[in-house]
């Protein structure tokens, strides 16, 4: 399809700078085979308060202060579900409530950046274990050019070559052009690159069949193969496709740059994850003074990323996670920050299904844990304390792979699977106060 | 097993009192048939549901065994513990690594070339590898030294280092200018320009760039001046000055002025502390005193103090946890509990003092953090009132505050691991002498530079169990070595360079083939860029730099601070944006010079081609008629024809009259002696389409030419072998000059001829060179690239390319005062063609792992 038919098609020629009342959407572009659902991860880095976001708690009379605002301000509801007037987080709840599985109570069990930030991602504290974002694109992705897309350093257990968000990435949609705004002057005549192409698909494909004693070695081969042999043909539109997504009104930031970069390659077949990191929430000092920016930056990344998937319309089949190393302590320290706190929240996000607006698990009115009966989801002193590897293996079901070989060579080795993603029930919130 | 391993070591801390309280293994300490039976039946219920594996590799310090190293792989009580649970689980469970094989080695040219790219970016010459095709180990390891040698070995050193220690975040942190236009007075000065008649202020922010960049360099500077000085390694801690580079020998006021970039050792007499109660002495320089920086070599550099910036509740625990990780080799993260519980956390009896679950870390972490404390959040001395102290502010106006504290008095006091640190001025100086005295520094060094040499940790979970065992031998080795050489760094780095892990290669047979998984990685974006730069002598600044350097695994110290070390699709744009922009430039780089100073085309020129086309000019001996014959071997393959041209391409008279040649026989003999055509030129010209020309005056009777005229045959060839071209012609004068060329319509890869076999042999040199392997000049990759070069100069001339190199549409990066009708000239196509697949070339996997 030609730019200017494309733009046809997806109906927004001379829009392009006007915000619409309602996402365009971009229907009709080819896509490899792939028909699943799309996993963007979002790594909130450094243990997020979520008394001040989606398991808000007010203070308790005689003990230490939990929050501030809880001075003055009342718990919030939006539809189902509770949150904590901070930032923009109303709008959050208000515009996106409706997508949300809130998961509280959730037991990460350390205090240490490194190894919370792993058994959130993992979903195990054992070593070697992949990101979920790196499992499902292993799974899912193979054959993509872009399968997983990063901003920082993941765990993927070398089953997956991530590819890393830079500020150049548009240059290398298509590395023979020159400058990325000048479509015409190439360093190589297109026919000449063509056979460059030719001849490294042989020699890669000649590489691969040979035996190899090393296993690294081996490994270095076969990446160097899937990444010569990888589905490209995206790339093709990637440049008419992003430069067409409306920003909206949404700040411009690495998140939105990133969402933007990793719908494009999901809508064009060329990526089917994504596991970007927000960072700043390790607020040891001045607490107060530092979250309503971070919420304010986690509403803005959201925003725009559905915004995006809408108009690309991909939507539907867009799952996103949204996780933490640990919590904060429900109390201040001497400098007005919250140290690092062991039980924390994950939030599950995805549109029209019957799932979505609830809370399952729990907390106390002091931020600890309750047991859950995983079957009712109901408060259970017999029943069990969520911890990441719960939500992992519910992840898992939710996207297909819980029954691959890959998630079996990683199993997360637990016995007990809450019903989560059941829409009939979920957990009561009354303790504490509303 | 029970008494050895379970009652005296893992119950310290596996017990119901223990720091490992949380975990699934809690036994009962005493002794005693009930004990036993009971703390067996726990051990075998966890071994049953996770394998014996687990047991075996957290007793050695993997799977985030928060306890560390317990049992040596070698211990008898390793081997109790072995045997039991094979005896357990009926699974044959390795014990210590004990090598039945040694690995095949690669050969010395090889183990040269990778070391001599990783540590001075440069390719050895075809000569000095030649040299080492046959050195013995001792000549190998000479020849790694004398590569330290090089004044490039710096770079190697420098990049190495802040992999680990990521101080070039320095460079773009902005904080910095406030702490130093408050305390240094000489940036000051530079940093606040003052308007002589507004007397308003502005902020030179391109000074302050400048120097923000030479403080990330400090850190990386002395340790690489520690190196390359032949110190003890350990200075880079224990160093009592620092290095300084143009701007910041000013502003350390060192009276040194370092030029053209150079850093010079130096101590910092440059910080001014308070001399009043106010934080800033920017308030009143005079009433400040001068600092004699108490310099701990890195310790005390602001690089890397800035990088793991302090806060009031933080208190140096983050400096602490990096210097245990990069000084010690040792992970406190990973110590940490995983199961840690509400009520320690509410612990209000100052749980990181008191509570075990807490303080299985931070006993040893915050006496270390302690010896940081003259040092505030970003790495100023003392900076509060007075100079008398760096404590955060709150604690400094709260009750528990006592005056004349340097430290904060609910933390445990400065020192390390049960010794106390008495000086107050130089505590880190002091907590530096101690780390390098102990047993850990020297493992903890080669740990430190086990990735800039092989691209992953020493020391992972990822290993298998006889890898894990060879690699702590190994380490075990390296750092007793490092040791007894008096901290010798260079031995050190010959020494891993030297060992089967980096000379190791595959072989079925053995089993150590399994264990040493060989050298070859993929190159960092540095390694790649200096890598074409050495071997072609042009530089992609835009690779080495931004964001193509992070598009291919680099990093920014910022935001992305971990290496990626595996290859995908956008990484292989990455790697083809680089071949691209700069293959054109290679390209005409090697032809405008004599062939004798080219790096990699030593055997061809603009017109070598892969087939025996050749011209010819020849002279009339006589005025009058003369017999030439010209042979030329060719293939039969579809379409072709050979194509003759017969012209005169210099007058020699610059008389028409004189210079004119008549061509009156011509005849063409097949390989098999079989006359394909015999006749006068005139006829021929007439009677097949396949002749061609433009003779004097547009008439054929007879044939004739001069300059500007000429005979152009496009013969069909329908036999293989060596066809002769016969031409009966006349001069009018002596001397006369006759040009003819003779070249195939279409070229074979394999062509026998000699022009062809010179051809590919230089298609050989190229990927001996780019890809390091032999491969000759006959193999199949060589053809598969010969064939690549007849395809891309078949294009050319298909979209009719022009004449020059730079044809219109394309772009090269090529500066040169020269006329592009010298530089660019290519009339044969060919330069375009070698443009192509050098493009190639550098995109293969050869090229990008090394």
């Amino acid at each position: 399809m030609h730019r200017r038919d494309f733009l046809k098609a997806a109906g927004i020629t001379g829009a392009a700078s006007l915000l619409p009342a309602a996402p365009l959407s971009v229907w009709g572009l080819p896509a490899n085979n792939f028909t699943g659902d799309f996993l963007f991860n979002i790594q909130i880095l450094g243990g997020w308060d979520v008394t001040s976001f989606c398991d808000p708690k007010i203070n308790i009379a005689g003990e230490k202060l939990i929050n501030t605002w809880a001075q003055t301000q009342p718990i919030q509801t939006s539809g189902n579900l509770r949150f904590a007037p901070i930032g923009d987080n109303g709008k959050l709840f208000q515009q996106h409530g409706a997508k949300m599985l809130v998961i509280n109570g959730v037991n990460i069990g350390t205090t240490s950046h490194t190894g919370g930030a792993y058994f959130t991602h993992t979903g195990s504290r054992r070593a070697g274990m992949p990101h979920l974002s790196a499992l499902y694109a292993f799974e899912k992705g193979q054959g993509m050019a872009m399968p997983l897309l990063i901003s920082n350093k993941i765990a993927t257990a070398s089953l997956v070559a991530p590819t890393t968000f830079s500020r150049n990435t548009e240059q290398l949609i298509n590395p023979n052009i020159w400058r990325p705004e000048s479509q015409t002057t190439t360093y190589l005549p297109p026919e000449d690159l063509h056979s460059v192409h030719a001849l490294r698909l042989h020699l890669a494909q000649k590489l691969k069949l040979g035996q190899y004693s090393l296993p690294k070695q081996q490994q270095q081969i076969d990446e160097y193969h899937a990444a010569v042999t990888a589905d490209t043909a995206g790339f093709n539109e990637f440049k008419n496709v992003f430069n067409n997504v409306n920003l909206g009104e949404f700040t411009k930031t690495a998140g939105t740059d990133a969402a933007q970069f990793a719908l494009t390659g999901f809508k064009l077949g060329l990526g089917i994850a994504a596991d970007i990191t927000l960072a700043g929430w390790d607020t040891h000092g001045n607490h107060d003074a530092a979250i309503p920016a971070l919420f304010n930056n986690l509403y803005n990344t959201l925003g725009a990323l559905w915004y995006f998937a809408e108009q690309l319309g991909i939507a539907d089949r867009l799952v996103v996670n949204i996780a933490s190393d640990f919590g904060r302590t429900p109390f201040y320290n001497s400098g007005m920050g919250k140290d690092h706190w062991i039980y924390g929240s994950q939030v599950i996000m995805k549109s029209q299904v019957n799932w979505t607006n609830r809370t399952v698990g729990a907390s106390d009115d002091g931020h600890v844990a309750v047991k859950i009966n995983p079957t009712t989801l109901q408060s259970d002193n017999t029943g069990m304390v969520i911890t990441p590897a719960h939500i992992h293996l519910g992840l898992r079901d939710l996207l297909g792979i819980a029954n691959s070989p890959s998630a079996a060579q990683f199993d997360l080795k637990v016995d007990k699977r809450p019903d989560f993603f059941n829409p009939n029930i979920h957990t009561s919130q009354s303790l504490g106060t509303s | 097993m029970h008494l050895e391993v379970i009652q005296n070591i893992c119950v310290g801390c596996h017990r119901a009192t223990g720091s490992a309280r949380a975990t699934h293994l809690v036994f009962t300490r005493g002794t005693g048939a009930e004990i036993e039976i009971q703390n067996l039946a726990i051990l075998n219920t966890f071994v049953l549901s996770e394998g014996p594996r687990v047991i075996l590799n957290k007793a050695r310090g993997l799977e985030n065994h928060g306890g560390g190293e317990q049992l040596v792989s070698t211990s008898s009580e390793y081997q109790l513990l072995v045997d039991y649970l094979a005896a357990l689980t009926g699974q044959a469970l390795t014990t210590a690594y004990q090598e039945l094989t040694a690995p095949p080695l690669e050969p010395p040219a090889s183990s040269l070339r990778r070391a001599s790219l990783y540590l001075t970016g440069k390719i050895p010459s075809r000569s000095l590898l030649a040299a080492m095709a046959n050195a013995d180990d001792d000549q190998l390891r000479r020849a790694i030294l004398d590569l330290m040698e090089e004044v490039d070995f710096k770079e190697f050193l420098k990049r190495g280092a802040n992999d680990q220690l990521l101080t070039r975040s320095a460079a773009a942190n902005r904080s910095l200018a406030d702490d130093f236009s408050n305390y240094y007075p000489v940036f000051n000065q530079r940093y606040i320009k003052v308007d002589p008649v507004t007397q308003a202020t502005s902020k030179d922010s391109a000074y302050a760039t400048e120097v923000f960049k030479e403080l990330a360099e400090e850190p990386l500077e002395l340790i690489a001046y520690v190196i390359q000085q032949n110190k003890p390694y350990s200075e880079i801690l224990t160093a009592p000055y620092t290095m300084v580079s143009a701007h910041t020998a000013q502003i350390y006021q060192t009276g040194l002025t370092p030029l053209n970039g150079a850093f010079l050792p130096a101590i910092n007499k440059g910080q001014a502390l308070s001399g009043s109660q106010d934080y800033e002495p920017s308030r009143n320089w005079a009433a400040s005193r001068q600092l004699i920086m108490p310099h701990a070599g890195v310790l005390t550099s602001t690089g890397f103090l800035q990088h793991y910036a302090s806060s009031a509740t933080n208190r140096n625990r983050a400096r602490a946890r990096w210097t245990y990780q990069h000084f010690l080799g040792v992970d406190i993260d990973k110590i940490a509990p995983n199961d840690i519980d509400a009520s320690t956390l509410r612990d209000p009896n100052n749980a990181v003092l008191n509570n075990s679950a807490c303080s299985v870390c931070h006993i040893n972490l915050d006496p270390v953090a302690g010896a940081f404390q003259n040092f505030g959040d970003l790495g100023l001395y003392r900076q509060r009132g007075f100079g008398l102290n760096a404590l955060s502010e709150g604690y400094l106006h709260s009750k528990a505050y006592k005056p004349e504290e340097i430290w904060y008095f609910d933390m445990r006091a400065p020192g390390f691991e049960g010794q106390t640190i008495t000086d107050q001025e130089d505590s880190l100086g002091k907590l530096a002498h101690i780390i390098v005295n102990d047993e850990r520094f020297a493992a903890a060094t080669v740990k430190f530079w086990w990735p800039a040499i092989f691209g992953e940790k020493m020391l992972d979970d990822s290993l298998t169990a006889e890898q894990y065992d060879a690699k702590l031998q190994t380490l075990n080795t390296l750092a007793q070595q490092f040791k007894e050489s008096g901290f010798n760094f260079k031995s050190l780095l010959a020494d891993i360079l030297m060992s089967r892990w980096f000379r190791g290669r595959g072989n079925e047979q053995s089993t150590a083939s399994a264990i040493y998984t060989g050298g070859k990685r993929l190159l960092t974006p540095e390694e790649l860029v200096n890598k074409t730069a050495s071997l072609t002598s042009v530089r992609d600044n835009a690779a080495a730099t931004g964001g193509l350097n992070l598009s291919f695994g680099g990093i920014d110290s910022v935001l992305a601070e971990k290496r990626q070390r595996s290859f995908g699709n956008f990484m292989l744009r990455a790697a083809e944006r680089h071949a691209l922009s700069t293959a054109c430039t290679i390209v005409a780089t090697e032809f405008n010079l004599a062939k004798a100073q080219r790096r990699l085309f030593t055997r061809v020129e603009r017109d070598s081609l892969p087939s025996n086309s050749y011209k010819n000019t020849n002279q009339f001996k006589v005025a009058g008629a003369e017999d030439f014959s010209w042979p030329i071997e060719i293939a039969a393959v579809a379409g072709q024809t050979l194509n003759v041209t017969i012209s005169q391409l210099a007058s020699v008279h610059n008389n028409t009259t004189q210079d004119t040649i008549t061509l009156n026989n011509l005849q063409i003999i097949k390989p098999d002696g079989e006359v394909f055509v015999s006749g006068t030129v005139s006829s021929l010209f007439i009677q097949y389409d396949w002749i061609n020309g433009s003779p004097i005056g547009g008439v054929v009777m007879p044939y004739k030419i001069r300059r500007g005229y000429d005979l152009k045959l496009a013969i069909p060839i329908d036999s293989s072998g060596t066809w002769t071209i016969k031409l009966n012609a006349s001069a009018a004068t002596q001397n006369n000059q006759l040009d003819i060329s003779l070249a195939p319509s279409v070229f074979v890869a394999n062509g026998s001829d000699n022009n062809s076999r010179e051809f590919r042999q230089q298609m050989a040199e190229l990927l001996e060179r780019t890809q390091g392997i032999d491969v000759g000049a006959e193999s199949t990759e060589v053809l598969a690239y010969t064939q690549l070069f007849i395809d891309l100069r078949q294009h050319a001339i298909a979209r009719n390319a022009g004449t020059r190199l730079n044809e219109s549409g394309t772009r090269c990066e090529y500066n040169t005062s020269l006329a592009g009708s010298v530089w660019a000239a290519d009339a044969d196509h060919s330069l375009k063609a070698w443009r192509g697949v050098l493009t190639a070339l550098m995109t293969q996997y050869h090229y990008l792992y090394e």
